[in-house]
């Protein structure tokens, strides 16, 4: 991993006040079904709650990305449709709420270049205060091949 | 004079606390060896001392190489405040013998850390070493309490027991 992949994954985990899904909106899901989401949460206290989303971006270059839309992950498979050939850039966020204030979004990203006729897993969770989130490619079986590493953009530093 | 004196004493003693922060992992394990409170722990794990180094390797480049911002703005005066907390993870891969460092630097918010390495001061080292074919023996070294989110997420990853990433935004 470079330098600049390193400082894009450095700014993964985010401490913010709730405000920061207020552009959000809906991804279309045109594309076949391709990528299968299993999502568990259990935040491990009744003052905490947790909610996951994925915002899926097409990615311009190994930088700049276009925002395609965001899908509300539920504890329960989630099937999103992904353009083959595309190079999607994959953010998973987990926005963790507390009852007496404070909120706190945790995002892993990943890059997958979907293959035609090819279908994807992603697990997803939070359990109490560990979280984790693995996409694979699965054979023709359903059995991971390969699974895609946690990868940010590769950036230029900012001036 | 006195006065004076009186009214440095508690800066003094911080900056000569600081000053002698571990600047490597050796010195940090010795001085948690030689804390009067408990600050290491010594356990055996039914893993090949292999899988336990590469799920260490792994694991930590994904976990670890974070930095969490946080935001806070006081009640009183409207002054928003921003300070960052990077976390940076060194493995250090032997034959027969593993050691992570997990190291955590602060800043912003009028935060200075004074006699720490560049990297930030040393939270938590871990060393694994292969003591059977199927066995390892794993030593935590830890700086407070407070880094107990580390340790158990640690203990997960060479137990096998909980593969996943800790919640470093949560204290």
């Amino acid at each position: 991993m470079n330098f600049l992949a390193v400082r894009a994954c450095s700014v993964s985990v985010l401490l913010i006040t709730a405000s920061g899904c207020s552009t959000m909106r809906d991804y279309p899901n045109s594309f076949p079904s391709n990528l299968s989401v299993r999502t568990t949460t259990r935040s491990g206290s009744v003052f905490t709650g947790i909610r996951t989303y994925l915002h899926l971006y097409r990615m311009k270059d190994a930088c700049e990305v276009e925002y395609l839309g965001t899908v509300e992950l539920k504890d329960t498979a989630t099937g999103v449709g992904i353009e083959s050939g595309q190079p999607t850039y994959l953010k998973f966020v987990f926005k963790r709420t507390e009852t007496f204030g404070g909120a706190a979004l945790i995002e892993y990203t990943t890059v997958i270049t979907p293959r035609s006729g090819v279908r994807y897993a992603a697990d997803v969770s939070y359990v109490d205060r560990t979280y984790d989130v693995k996409v694979r490619e699965l054979d023709r079986n359903g059995a991971p091949v390969r699974e895609f590493r946690r990868q940010g953009r590769d950036c230029p530093p900012a001036r | 004079m006195l006065r004076d004196f009186l009214r440095l004493l508690p800066i003094m003693l911080i900056l000569g606390g600081c000053a002698g922060a571990p600047k490597n992992a050796e010195d940090f394990r010795q001085a948690m060896r030689s804390s009067p409170f408990t600050r290491t722990e010594s356990f055996e794990v039914a893993r090949p001392f292999r899988i336990v180094s590469e799920t260490l390797q792994r694991r930590s480049e994904e976990c670890f190489n974070v930095a969490v911002h946080s935001t806070s703005t006081s009640v009183n005066i409207p002054i928003t405040r921003t300070s960052i907390r990077a976390y940076k993870p060194t493995f250090v891969g032997r034959a027969n013998k593993a050691e992570l460092h997990i190291q955590q630097k602060r800043s912003g918010g009028g935060m200075v850390e004074i006699g720490a390495p560049p990297d930030g001061y040393y939270r938590v080292v871990l060393d694994a070493v292969a003591i059977g074919p199927s066995r390892s023996k794993i030593d935590m070294y830890y700086m407070s309490p407070d880094d107990k989110y580390i340790r158990d997420t640690l203990r997960g990853w060479v137990t096998g027991e909980r593969p996943g990433c800790p919640d470093l935004t949560k204290r």
